[in-house]
């Protein structure tokens, strides 16, 4: 299952009122706006906690202070990069609300990174979710635990219900949605994944980061991976194409292996613009490193009006 | 129309902050007390003499500071009494506020300008198979 389905909004009106009206306007009670399963659509107010998982002093996993300044601002370009997609979404549709709000929490693990295991040589990596986890809760159950958390998705749940109900300081009603990202120089099973049921995205700055170029037969990369990183400077577009996953928005390149038939996100939208088999596909964000919008993916975050009856598909009851 | 980051008070009233804004729009909250905002001088105006502000930074300020200093090579306390000293205020931001204050102010900087203009891989097709696992993450 690549997205969970979310419950309705029972506070659209409300909704509305709060973020069409500029005049002064009551909080809501907070409470009311926690929800247990969160939006797989990309509308309301989207908080996003970014955990960095600092690693032991001196080791290659330990953040440079400029590294944490850049995740800082690379979370906020990758918001401009979605609200520029919105500005040029499909005429016609209703006003898209969506405004991003985010915390930062910094955890210094005391892990020696030798600890978390090696990454797979090219073409030998295995890519299913336990091979993730293998990785990931070396460091990622230790940051939550510090937080105080549960280990694992428990822990990752309880830190979502967190950010529900944290109080953004003069924001116009609570969060409708949330989701974590991790960010740690440990190893993980890959530079960036997102997992849309837990809405939870992972980022390894140390693989992210890394330019080893891939050598003509598969081989080089970030550590024999065969895999090069994206550069520290694309760290906002990586995210952004993260984030889309998060609100059901599949890849759309050859190597994913995508398909024109499969559909995805909240209204179950045919991945049109992938690029198997497909002449017509175009560059966007959810198939290459650029700043634009793919023909299918605003259904896919649900900015639809199918009915054209003036409101989003997926704020109807 | 210029970039404007407001430092606000855990209780700073809501109404008034929204009535500040005027003609400006808030673009994102960097931590449940920073708020960035799309707006003009006399936004910036109306903020910085508004109850519950502690503080605000135009992007002129933001990009004359890391012009003159390079932040990256501060630490955090260092980075915290930089900002101190150039919003002239008293108080002391902890680690979140002072990241998401500087993290800011980095992006206005020559070095993450140079960094931008000069982006590897633009335009390549992903090569992200890892995005997903094969299976799903529910198997985890």
């Amino acid at each position: 299952m690549l997205c969970l389905r979310a419950s309705r909004d029972k506070n659209v009106a409300l909704y509305e009122q709060h973020h069409s009206a500029r005049g002064p306007i009551a909080r809501p009670d907070t409470r009311k706006h926690v929800r247990n399963q969160m939006r797989d659509f990309m509308v309301g107010n989207v908080a996003v906690g970014v955990i960095v998982v600092d690693g032991k002093a001196g080791t290659e996993a330990e953040f440079t202070f400029g590294e944490k300044l850049n995740i800082a601002i690379g979370v906020s370009k990758g918001f401009d990069i979605l609200y520029k997609l919105k500005a040029v979404a499909p005429s016609g549709l209703p006003r898209i609300p969506l405004f991003f709000v985010a915390k930062t929490d910094t955890v210094k693990l005391d892990l020696d990174p030798a600890a978390v295991p090696a990454p797979s040589a090219a073409g030998t990596r295995v890519s299913t979710s336990a091979e993730y986890e293998r990785f990931e809760q070396v460091w990622r159950d230790p940051a939550l635990t510090a937080l105080g958390f549960s280990a694992g998705k428990p822990g990752i749940a309880q830190y979502v219900q967190k950010l529900m109900a944290t109080s953004w300081v003069a924001l116009p009603g609570a969060p409708d949605t949330a989701y974590v990202v991790l960010v740690t120089k440990y190893m993980a099973n890959w530079m960036a994944y997102a997992d849309s049921a837990i809405t939870r995205l992972t980022m390894s700055y140390l693989w992210l980061a890394d330019q080893t170029a891939v050598n003509a037969d598969g081989t080089g990369g970030f550590r024999g991976t065969g895999a090069k990183g994206w550069g520290e400077a694309n760290f906002h577009r990586v995210f952004a194409h993260e984030s889309g996953h998060i609100f059901g928005a599949p890849d759309e390149y050859a190597s994913s292996k995508c398909s024109t038939s499969a559909t995805a996100g909240h209204l179950h939208i045919a991945n049109s613009n992938c690029e198997v088999s497909n002449p017509a596909s175009v560059d966007c964000l959810m198939k290459n490193n650029i700043e634009a919008m793919c023909p299918a993916t605003p259904g896919h975050w649900g900015w639809a009006d199918l009915n054209g009856n003036g409101v989003l598909d997926v704020l109807e009851p | 129309m210029q970039q404007i980051l407001a430092i606000l008070s855990s209780d700073a009233d809501e109404p008034t902050i929204t009535s500040a804004l005027g003609s400006g729009n808030s673009h994102s909250y960097l931590h449940p007390t920073v708020l960035i905002v799309d707006g003009d001088e006399t936004v910036l105006s109306s903020l910085s003499q508004t109850t519950g502000v502690i503080a605000t930074l135009s992007d002129d300020a933001a990009t004359n500071l890391a012009t003159a200093s390079d932040i990256t090579q501060l630490d955090t306390p260092g980075m915290a009494t930089l900002i101190g000293n150039t919003l002239g205020v008293n108080t002391t931001f902890d680690e979140p506020v002072v990241l998401a204050v500087a993290g800011w102010i980095f992006g206005f900087s020559p070095q993450y300008q140079a960094m931008q203009s000069d982006r590897p891989r633009e335009g390549e097709t992903w090569d992200m198979q890892g995005c997903l696992p094969d299976d799903s993450f529910d198997n985890a």
